[in-house]
């Protein structure tokens, strides 16, 4: 049963008791929350995914709660806890759906280490999957958004879940947080594409979170390879170029990347080694998507040759 | 008394390398480094044994292109990166 075959009331009343339970790739989230604007969310953008069963293992009980004393009726907060426990600081209630988003992506980048976990996008196509780290303000999401619209399938926007036994990546597919001008230059790019409400003034700026094509889910499953380690930069008014680098110093901006290398010690060197062993690294500087897709049609159309 | 250099014996290294690319995974420390060719050819010949200055710019001076002249500067560079990471320590022979 995926969350569409649910009625909104339904959503928001198990969003207000039990939980709502949501499997997501290899997780099982609870969500519990009494705010309006998490319902929404969820019914917009998580309509394809299905619910866990009752009985189901949580790998992470979330609650987005409201704000206690004052906070109930005046600038009203919005809080995640985990497990019962304040995990951040508390947001004005309007950054409530954008918070939740950062909240899944915690319980992951924290807990799951039986994955070597890289803050990176991943996009796949025909078996392989390119991996692009990138800190904020790269266009790392800008581009990934617009090539999964593209012809490649969406694996992350955010995390690269690597197989500590074959390097494999595992796919972690869930709405592609934009920001600021990247918001309409998606809502160009992709004419049709499901938004959420934009919420501004985040400690990011203006945010909107973009919903993954359901053809994408349906292989949720489906894990790849890796094959290019690319790091994108965007530079306005450039031309498309894309760089060889040097693996190891890929390997040690990965490195740097990662939310458990060093908590993984030898296992998570050795499972990086082979993520760049089996990979081509490249710098990439772009300005416009269009030709972005052809550089990364253009790689695959090689590999082939 | 003359200074040898060798690998801290606390340091428990594993490489890969990609042509002339070289990275080292101090198991101990947990940290990973990025090596040229130079360097990890001078921590190979620490990893035998411990050396002095004069051996390993002989030895680097023979193996590469590296003039003799400038190899014991460019070892003393190296050595001195190898200590402030933590790889390598001093000791007396």
């Amino acid at each position: 049963m995926i969350l569409s075959e649910l009625a909104v009331a339904s959503v928001k009343q198990q969003l207000r008791s039990d939980g709502l339970k949501l499997q997501i790739g290899p997780f099982t989230y609870r969500l519990i929350s009494a705010i309006d604007a998490i319902t929404e969310g969820l019914v917009k953008l998580y309509s394809d995914y299905p619910l866990a069963p009752a009985n189901s293992f949580i790998d992470y009980p979330i609650t987005i709660s409201r704000g206690s004393g004052l906070h109930r009726w005046t600038r009203r907060q919005a809080i995640f806890e985990f497990d019962g426990k304040a995990v951040f600081i508390p947001l004005p209630e309007s950054h409530a759906f954008p918070l939740l988003e950062w909240s899944m992506n915690w319980c992951v980048s924290m807990h799951a280490h039986h994955y070597l976990i890289l803050h990176s996008a991943v996009i796949e196509r025909e078996g392989c999957a390119v991996i692009m780290p990138a800190p904020p303000g790269s266009g790392k999401s800008t581009l990934c958004a617009g090539l999964v619209h593209r012809g490649w399938r969406l694996l992350s926007d955010e995390l690269a879940l690597i197989s500590l036994t074959d390097a494999s990546i595992t796919p972690f597919g869930r709405p592609i947080s934009l920001k600021n001008q990247s918001i309409d230059i998606i809502r160009d790019f992709v004419p049709g594409s499901v938004f959420s409400r934009v919420v501004h003034d985040t400690s990011k700026g203006s945010v909107a979170l973009l919903k993954v094509p359901s053809e994408h889910l349906l292989r949720i499953h489906e894990t790849a390879k890796p094959r290019w380690i690319i790091f994108p930069k965007y530079v306005a008014g450039s031309a498309p170029q894309l760089t060889p680098r040097s693996r190891a110093n890929s390997m040690l901006e990965l490195g740097r990347n990662s939310f458990n290398y060093m908590v993984l010690g030898r296992t998570g060197f050795e499972v990086l080694t082979r993520v760049v062993d089996a990979s081509e690294c490249f710098d990439f500087q772009y300005s416009q998507l269009e030709d972005a897709v052809k550089v990364f049609d253009d790689l695959v159309s090689q590999r082939q040759a | 008394m003359s200074v040898e250099y060798q690998v801290r014996p606390v340091v428990q290294l594993h490489w890969a390398s990609w042509d002339d690319d070289y990275v080292v995974f101090d198991e101990t420390s947990g940290q990973t480094h990025q090596l040229d060719a130079v360097r990890a050819y001078v921590l190979d010949l620490l990893i035998e044994a411990p050396r002095l200055i004069p051996y390993l710019a002989g030895a680097l001076s023979q193996s590469t292109s590296v003039p003799a002249s400038e190899a014991a500067e460019l070892i003393e560079v190296v050595i001195n990166d190898f200590q402030t990471i933590g790889l390598v320590e001093a000791i007396a022979s």
